[in-house]
């Protein structure tokens, strides 16, 4: 599903240069949850926006569902990011001026997808998620673990091989945080790839593989028995 | 402490809003502040008359049982030495009656309105000699009366001129005059022309008949009241002492009355009366200049409202900054008046330079619309203060209002990323006001189009005549030494006639038409010379034109046909009538032919034969204006080798006549111009505003799979909607006002909405250009950048 070959990325502010990545080899099969640890800064947000197509490295390879991704133009990772991946934030990120469903539906607004699928596919993501009786609420609206959950749906909606959580429990109390990753497990369960960034050892002890990084770079790479 | 000086940095962080704010400002309070010198101006008309407020002119109200009462600012100049003197309540009374006139201070000839008037003019108007005594001068035959002004055009300096010899040529005779006196007229517009004065005098017409007709409304009656003057009185004297002169002349029988009303001459100008007086429609519109008033509160309502709205937004953004200040210790109150302080500064600045902008532009304004405006009013100690209180309150409304709301927000929560729907607000603030502006914009846009198309449909329809290659000249000496044999002899020329009226000349010489049944109506007359009609290309309906000698043959027009009850034009025909005590016969029907404003509602005229006409029509087939006009100059010099020419062509002649609606048309063009201006920029900090703080939202889409071109699809959309909006609020009132408009004329366009459709449709690509730049900054931007700062 995911190769990484030497992957480096670095920042560019006027003369200051931040390597955020360096050098990383990583290989993620289909199907597999793999949780990335690290402190603050390690690198991890940036490997999920590397791998959601949202940055680009400066160096090295990045094959993503068997092609070379690592130079795309932007109309076509734009297309990957809408078929292939979704992205969950520790900010959640929902539009504030657009409905819980709304909100979801807006992954399905980029497909010709006629309006009855997408409400059916709507009500579909929501109902797995169990935020439905909020689907006409506004994000204000909405508790930390509700704004997540409708995120995840937002996530999953149009079906990704991929699901990139960035910290997606970060701002969360516990019990949301333990429902957040049940839901994120079951889709995984379900076949979706699930890479999860995350502080909690807890959390990534549900992982089946765990990736820790320091200063930009893979420190292990485990794979944890079941 | 909030603090101001951090505060005024930060605002200089972001330039750009900063510069849109300061134009949009600058530009709105220039645009108020110059329709505010429009509007005293207009508003200023007669106010330099001492108390003015006891100033009244004489209006008839002349009623016929054939016709509704027709109002006139007219009186018969028998009128006021028939009444009982002295009459109670009347201070002073003055007749006048102004003629064209050449007049040759030295070698050369100038024309020139003369105001010829009784001696109480100078206690009328309140009037003060600056040389000579102004009211013997008026009393004596043969002495003329200048203002310091004119004096000083014609001779170079007001001092030493009593004496000095003018001559005045006038209907075809030279009169030599002596200056008596020299006036101060305070500064101040007016509808009359204080430049020269001389004695009324029956011997200085050759049309004395108009000093002594019941009929003939020729002059105009001032007076002077007294505090105490029971107005109602006077009227009831005037309209006793008419009864009573039209008896006298048309016997018992008479079925013609007129009743008098005394009118403030203060509002002969603003309520539009003027427009009875002078052809050339100078008469302001009320309903134009009040709403222009409102066009010009708005605008500066709109941009202080845009200022306000972008404040709040600001406000917004700086929500954290606020509350970090009120975690270290800073009061509500100290935040609040740090941010009206802040609001007031950019206010005053953005005043200073509108007033520097004001002065600058007013010289091209005057030019542009033949005004004589004036910025001195708003230079008073009042209107300084009234600018200051503006900027007060306007920085109180987008200064503190937003600080009152953020000075209690809950300082936790805001730190924590919360306020959204604060933000919230704050964009439909923006949205609301920038859809406002469209509105303004496309109203006005709307208005002046329509207008355009009015001013354009008087120049070429609804005339009576034909226009096109017509050169009207003025020729006091009917045409002698064969100037009009050399005129029709010239290359190109088809036809010449002669007439006491053309196209923004001559006279309203107003008489009663008396049918042999004893029905009466008020009716025009203009007098011609042979080829008239067929040098106007004016339509005879039946009959023919009256014979070259027989003066008492008359052509009428459709209205008086109308007017009579006669269906059938050639029922007319050999119709009997008596016109002030003299027996005519109609020979002819013509269509209406207005000669003056198409605002004119076309009313009875009869055409009847005279030699002494004085404006030449000339019809060239073939030759340019300009050709045309050089044609006639040339045969002019070569006749009349001393004479200034009066010449122009009917086009000019009718744009003047529509002068005073062009100029208007000009003034809604230039604020719609300011109007759209100010929504574009109200749009691109609208539009600047969305795209920064619709970033996040453009790279949450762009995660979830939207490319480039739709970002900026989306964000050029979300740009049109406010004209969008503000057009739909904008057409209704705009067809509304055009239709109130365009109901003042009598030959008027047909209004479409496809007019205002057109203004619409031009409005919103300008609206999405204006969020070009943005949509395609958005388009580009990388989303993880975005997604990385929130």
């Amino acid at each position: 599903m995911i190769e990484l070959s030497r992957v480096g990325k670095v920042f560019r502010n006027g003369m200051v240069e931040t390597t955020a990545l360096a050098d990383l080899d990583l290989t993620i099969h289909a199907g597999d949850f793999v949780a990335v640890m690290g402190p603050s800064g390690c690198g991890k947000s940036t490997l999920l926006a590397l791998l959601g197509l949202i940055e680009r490295p400066t160096s090295g390879r990045y094959v993503l569902n068997g092609e070379d991704v690592s130079a795309t133009p932007e109309r076509i990772a734009a297309m990957r990011r809408r078929d292939l991946v979704g992205m969950i934030f520790q900010q959640y990120n929902l539009i504030d001026e657009l409905t819980v469903a709304q909100n979801i539906e807006l992954a399905l607004r980029y497909r010709s997808l006629p309006e009855a699928e997408r409400r059916t596919r709507v009500d579909e993501a929501m109902d797995r998620v169990a935020i439905a009786h909020r689907a006409k609420h506004y994000p204000g609206q909405l508790s930390g673990g509700q704004q997540q959950r409708a995120a995840i749906a937002r996530a999953i909606v149009g079906q990704p091989k991929l699901i990139l959580a960035d910290e997606p429990t970060g701002n969360l109390d516990s019990a949301s945080g333990t429902q957040i990753v049940d839901i994120l497990k079951g889709l995984n369960a379900q076949g979706a790839t699930l890479i999860m960034a995350t502080h909690s050892q807890m959390q990534a002890d549900q992982a089946r593989h765990v990736v820790h990084m320091l200063d930009g770079r893979i420190v292990s790479a485990v794979a944890k028995a079941r | 402490m909030f603090d101001i000086h951090a505060s005024l940095r930060g605002a200089a962080l972001h330039l750009r809003y900063l510069a849109f704010t300061w134009l949009g400002l600058t530009l709105a309070f220039a645009s108020a502040v110059l329709i505010g010198a429009y509007t005293l101006h207009e508003l200023g008309y007669e106010r330099w008359i001492p108390d003015v407020e006891q100033v009244v002119v004489v209006e008839s109200r002349v009623a016929t049982p054939a016709r509704a009462t027709e109002r006139m600012i007219a009186s018969q100049l028998l009128l006021t030495p028939s009444l009982p003197q002295p009459l109670s309540g009347v201070a002073h009374v003055a007749r006048v009656w102004e003629h064209e006139a050449d007049v040759a201070p030295g070698a050369a000839w100038l024309p020139r309105r003369l105001l010829f008037a009784d001696a109480d003019i100078i206690e009328v108007f309140g009037l003060r000699s600056f040389a000579g005594d102004a009211r013997a001068a008026l009393a004596t035959p043969g002495q003329l009366v200048l203002t310091r002004e004119v004096a000083q055009a014609w001779f170079g300096s007001a001092d030493g001129v009593l004496g000095r010899r003018v001559r005045v040529r006038m209907d075809g005779r030279t009169t030599p005059f002596t200056i008596g006196a020299i006036i101060n007229k305070p500064a101040g517009p007016s509808h009359l022309d204080f430049g020269a004065l001389a004695r009324l005098d029956r011997d200085v017409t050759d049309a004395p008949h108009v000093f002594d007709n019941w009929a003939s409304f020729s002059g105009r009656s001032y007076m002077r009241l007294r505090r105490d003057a029971d107005r109602g009185a006077i009227e009831r004297a005037l309209d006793e002492a008419a009864a009573h002169g039209l008896r006298a002349q048309f016997g018992a029988a008479a079925q013609v009355s007129v009743r008098y009303a005394l009118l403030p001459v203060a509002s002969l100008h603003i309520g539009g009366r003027e427009r009875l007086i002078d052809r050339e429609a100078n008469a302001a519109d009320q309903v134009f200049v009040y709403g222009l008033v409102g066009v010009g509160v708005m605008i500066a309502t709109l941009a202080s409202a845009n200022y306000a709205a972008l404040n709040t937004a600001f406000a917004s953004r700086r929500a954290r900054e606020i509350a970090l200040l009120r975690v270290v210790g800073a009061t509500p109150r100290s935040i609040v008046w740090g941010m009206f302080v802040e609001a007031t500064i950019v206010v005053l600045a953005s005043l200073a330079s509108a007033m520097m902008l004001a002065f600058a532009v007013l010289p091209f304004v005057n030019e542009l619309l033949g005004f004589e405006l004036s910025l001195a009013p708003l230079l008073t100690p009042a209107g300084v203060a009234g600018l200051a209180g503006f900027a007060l309150a306007l920085g109180a409304l987008a200064g503190a209002l937003p600080a009152l709301s953020l000075a209690n927000t809950d300082c936790a929560r805001v730190l924590a990323g919360g306020g959204a729907s604060a933000r919230l607000r704050a964009g439909r603030q923006r949205f609301a006001v920038v859809a406002a502006q469209y509105g303004v914009s496309i109203a006005l846009g709307s208005l002046t189009l329509i207008g355009f198309l009015q001013v354009q449909h008087m120049r070429e329809s609804a005339l009576g005549y034909d226009p096109h290659g017509l050169v009207i000249l003025r020729d006091d000496t009917f045409g002698e030494g064969g100037l009009l044999e050399a005129l029709r002899a010239a290359p190109g020329v088809h036809d010449v006639a002669a007439s006491s009226n053309g196209p923004g000349v001559g006279a309203r010489n107003e008489e009663i038409l008396t049918l042999g049944n004893g029905d009466t109506l008020n009716i025009e007359r203009v007098e011609i010379a042979e080829d008239f009609f067929a040098t106007y290309r004016a339509r005879l309906l039946a009959g023919a034109a009256p014979a070259q000698t027989a003066r008492d043959e008359i052509v009428v027009n459709e209205s008086a046909l109308g007017a009579l009850g006669i269906a059938d034009a050639a029922r007319a025909i050999g119709s009997a009538v008596d016109i002030s005590g003299e027996a005519r016969r109609v020979v002819g029907v013509v269509r209406d032919i207005r000669f003056g404003s198409a605002r004119e509602r076309a009313r009875p005229v009869y055409y009847a034969m005279s030699q002494r006409t004085m404006f030449v029509a000339v019809r060239f087939i073939g030759v340019s204006d300009s050709a045309a006009l050089g044609a006639v100059r040339e045969i002019w010099r070569h006749h009349r080798a001393d004479a200034p020419i009066d010449v122009r062509t009917a086009g000019q002649a009718i744009a003047q006549g529509a002068a005073a609606d062009h100029r208007r048309n000009r003034v809604l063009a230039a604020f719609s111009w300011v109007g759209l201006l100010l929504a574009l920029f109200g749009a691109y900090a609208l539009s600047a505003y969305a795209a920064e703080r619709g970033g996040r939202e453009m790279a949450i889409r762009r995660v979830v799979g939207a490319d480039g071109w739709s970002i900026a699809a989306l964000h050029l959309r979300r740009a049109v909607a406010p004209a969008l909006v503000g057009a739909l609020v904008a057409a209704p009132i705009a067809y509304a006002f055009s239709e109130h408009w365009l109901s003042g004329f009598d030959a008027r366009v047909q209004l479409a909405p496809l007019y205002i459709l057109i203004v619409v449709l031009a409005a919103l690509p300008v609206a999405a250009l204006a969020s070009v730049w943005e949509a395609a900054a958005l388009a580009g931007a990388a989303p993880s950048a975005r997604l990385r700062s929130s």
